[in-house]
């Protein structure tokens, strides 16, 4: 397990990818508050899902990683087993964040997923589609590039 | 020949049914069905792990960076598990088709 050592060139690195992530996530998160604030009419109900969606979605990559970074040091067999049991328990954490939304009418169901969603974009954004060659080069055959 | 037409036979069955109902057993099923994806990404991120602790195995020194693509793949995959969270509860308990 990566210890937390300030000025650990490998912890610096991970932190560094992780608030990035958590910053993008924000950003984006507060841009579809704006757009969701001029667009929709009852704006509060939507506004209060979005904040429980990305403060539930941070949640779950920071619990995520805590993950990922204990699973590396076990052995293989007990590993598997402890990543699909903590897949579960965030599972159902979501779950329950997904059921609370939909019951309650002072929350929208529309933010709340929108704010879940939103890291997955964010991740693809920053991660796959970072190049302008991609983009650039994606119709082209493999051999013409 | 018409009393061989399953098809028919089976949709007159259905009709004896009230239509609330019948939406709301296809919604279950549909629910159901749903789940499965769910299942993927965990035995996904399961399989994941335990690859990525036999890569940390063979390269210590590298562990940052398979810890970092791990967490990074396992948010994309996860993600995918919720959609299915979604629609299955959507379908339970906001269908909008009842």
């Amino acid at each position: 397990m990566l210890k937390r050592d300030k000025g650990s060139d490998e912890m610096d690195a991970l932190r560094n990818t992780q608030m990035q992530i958590i910053k993008g996530v924000l950003i984006v998160n507060g841009c579809i508050a704006i757009i969701g604030l001029l667009l929709i009419s009852p704006a509060l109900p939507f506004l209060i899902g979005l904040l429980f969606g990305t403060i539930i979605s941070i949640l779950n990559f920071r619990l995520l990683y805590l993950t990922v970074n204990k699973a590396v040091t076990m052995r293989e067999a007990q590993a598997k087993i402890y990543a699909a049991s903590r897949y579960m328990l965030r599972y159902f954490v979501v779950g329950i964040v997904l059921y609370i939304s939909i019951k309650a009418d002072y929350i929208n169901i529309l933010g709340t997923i929108l704010g879940i969603i939103t890291l997955k974009i964010v991740i693809l954004k920053k991660e796959l589609f970072n190049s302008k060659a991609y983009f650039k080069n994606i119709f082209k055959r493999k051999e013409a590039k | 020949m018409e009393e061989t037409n399953f098809i028919m036979m089976a949709l007159e069955w259905l009709m004896e049914f009230e239509p609330a109902a019948l939406i709301a057993a296809a919604s279950a099923i549909g629910a159901g069905f749903a789940m499965i994806a769910g299942i993927g990404a965990g035995i996904g991120q399961g399989y994941a792990a335990g690859k990525g602790t036999e890569a940390v195995g063979k390269r210590q020194s590298q562990q940052s960076a398979i810890v970092r693509t791990m967490l990074l793949g396992s948010a994309v995959a996860e993600t995918t598990g919720i959609y299915a969270l979604i629609i299955a509860l959507v379908l339970l308990f906001a269908n909008p088709l009842m």
